[in-house]
């Protein structure tokens, strides 16, 4: 359970930088709005993944001035991690997708 | 709007594994020094000798006289050459090289050398090649004259016998490489012989020829 | 828990980072409690409570530790690295070993405009005429280069001084390591000198020789002996057509 949070973690994280350049903090205020509070992940938790992503080359870090006024570690989305993006999205349409059909598939056989 | 880049792990090894790689191509290149890998030195005293370039027929690890000594046998159309190399302070280095002009026709080209170091067995090599094919045995054999007493007595010291299937080929022709423990040239100086006799299937001698090529190297 | 226990836990499993990257994960931790304390505050709560609070929803510092932890696992980026930055420093030092090769390099790079004009083989007196010339042959992988002769008396002798150089085709490549050793003036009757001179290094090598010659002699030969052939240049002597 706790791998396949991390997996979904990694998706949205990828997702938000495939808009702008965020910081760690940006990006988990920036989740809560867009997905109206449904995510409500321990914080702290997304910088493993923000740092595992940067490791791999998906994303490449830097420190710059936030509009608090305060420097703050931006990350930002390589091309690399385009192209992870584009699959793990694939990913999740067809895992999605078939949750749906059994779901779906479950109501008509009633 | 100041930028300050972060570097992951995988960019710091990628700009330190490429200033190595530069750092090893201009040491090469520039000084001539830092081989990374023991055919470079061997390609250095190539150079050195204008024989061109050859390729390698066999390579011999030597650990008797230098733990990481190497000796090569390699050869293209008009040389044969054994040169050695090790693993210095400096990389790889060549010890020695006897390169053979085997331009001229004759049925058996062929050298040797000696490499001693202090406390350590000496190490004796004969080297060559077979141009005539009418050749199906060869024998080499090293012995030093004995000047004990008024006329010099033959001493034989060791002696190898090699078939034509024994032969390495490289490049359509026949090579030999032979090595011996048990010759201690330094006690027979300048009365030290080698010669190699080749003779057919049917026993007919082709040819017994003196090698003369060749030379003593001592390391400390 | 404090602030810095907090902190402390989530970098206590991380010691195979180095200290840099154990630093960056503290100071981005610290400073997101910053915001989110920053947030709180702003809404009026207690500095105490918010602390709490943001510390609570920042999750379990030994699970973050663990997983940051597993996040440096990668296949070796560390000591691939380290064992780049020793190779470099180990060839640093060589070249600095063998800074006496830089010679060797220059001359190489030199020798191709700017051959040496002196090699003293005991000079030649009563010099009649001398001329600068470039013959060149190529000879595996160098380039053999005459460059001046000269005529005049050596020994009590009419005689003639070829000066030439080897270098390689490419700028700091490796030369032959002796030209002097394998060349041989001749003039037309088939004589040679009976000496001569040579230096050089491993970028360039340079010979003198001489031959006797008589008036009405117009050339002289070079010949460079390189394994498998024999190179024969021919060298115009200066003023051939003079009468004695």
């Amino acid at each position: 359970m706790k791998k396949q949070a991390i997996e979904h973690t990694r998706l949205l994280a990828l997702s938000l930088l495939a808009g702008e350049d965020m910081y760690g903090y940006q990006m988990i205020v920036e989740l809560a709005r867009r997905s109206n509070h449904t995510f409500d992940m321990k914080e702290g938790t997304l910088y493993p993944v923000l740092h595992g992503l940067e490791q791999e080359g998906f994303v490449e870090a830097y420190r710059k001035q936030a509009p608090t006024g305060r420097e703050r570690k931006y990350y930002h989305l390589t091309r690399k991690g385009q192209g992870a993006l584009r699959e793990e999205e694939a990913a999740w349409r067809r895992y999605s997708g078939a949750v749906n059909d059994v779901l779906r598939g479950g109501a008509e056989a009633v | 709007m100041k930028k300050t880049k972060m570097s992951s792990r995988r960019r710091r090894t990628l700009r330190r594994v490429l200033i190595a790689a530069a750092a090893v191509l201009l040491a090469n290149r520039i000084f001539w020094v830092g081989f990374l890998f023991p055919i470079q030195a061997i390609r250095h005293y190539e150079e050195r000798q204008g024989t061109g370039r050859t390729a390698v027929v066999r390579r011999d690890w030597a650990p008797e006289i230098f733990k990481t000594g190497l000796v090569y046998l390699t050869e293209n159309k008009n040389v044969t050459m054994l040169s050695g190399a090790r693993l210095t302070l400096y990389g790889w280095m060549e010890n020695f090289g006897v390169p053979l002009d085997c331009t001229e026709e004759e049925p058996i080209h062929g050298g040797w050398w000696g490499m001693s170091r202090q406390g350590r067995d000496p190490l004796f090599y004969v080297f060559g090649r077979v141009d005539d094919p009418r050749i199906d045995l060869l024998t080499v054999q090293v012995w030093y004259e004995d000047w004990a007493g008024f006329k010099a007595v033959r001493r034989d010291i060791f002696s190898w016998g090699l078939e034509r299937e024994d032969l390495l080929e490289k490049d359509g022709r026949s090579y030999f490489l032979l090595k011996s423990r048990s010759v201690k040239f330094g006690e027979y100086g300048s009365n030290l012989r080698t010669t190699v006799t080749g003779v057919d299937l049917a026993g007919n001698v082709i040819t017994k020829m003196e090698l003369d090529g060749g030379g003593f190297s001592s390391y400390s | 828990m404090t602030r810095q226990e907090f902190l402390d836990q989530v970098l206590s499993p991380l010691g195979r980072l180095t200290a840099q990257e154990r630093e960056n994960v503290r100071r981005e931790l610290e400073e997101h409690v910053e915001d989110r304390m920053e947030a709180l505050l702003e809404m009026g709560w207690d500095a105490e409570l918010a602390e709490e609070r943001c510390l609570e929803a920042m999750g379990d510092p030994a699970e973050i530790g663990r997983e940051m932890a597993r996040q440096y696992r990668g296949k070796g980026w560390l000591w691939l690295g380290r064992a780049a930055v020793v190779l470099t420093v180990v060839v640093c030092i060589q070249a600095l070993l063998g800074v006496g090769m830089l010679g060797a390099a220059w001359d190489s790079l030199t020798v191709r405009f700017n051959p040496p004009r002196t090699i003293s083989i005991g000079e030649l007196k009563n010099v009649e005429a001398e001329e600068e010339l470039d013959i060149r042959a190529e000879i595996g992988n160098d380039i053999l280069r005459i460059y001046q002769v000269s005529v005049g008396e050596k020994d009590g002798q009419r005689a003639a001084m070829v000066l030439a150089c080897a270098y390689d085709r490419w700028p700091f490549g490796i030369v032959v390591d002796s030209l002097f050793g394998r060349s041989e003036l001749w003039n037309e009757r088939g004589e040679t000198g009976t000496s001569g001179g040579g230096s050089g290094n491993s970028g360039a090598v340079c010979a003198a020789l001489w031959a006797p010659v008589e008036t009405g002699d117009t050339h002289v030969i070079w010949e460079y002996r390189a394994i498998g052939e024999a190179v024969r240049l021919e060298i115009p002597l200066p003023g051939g057509e003079e009468a004695a």
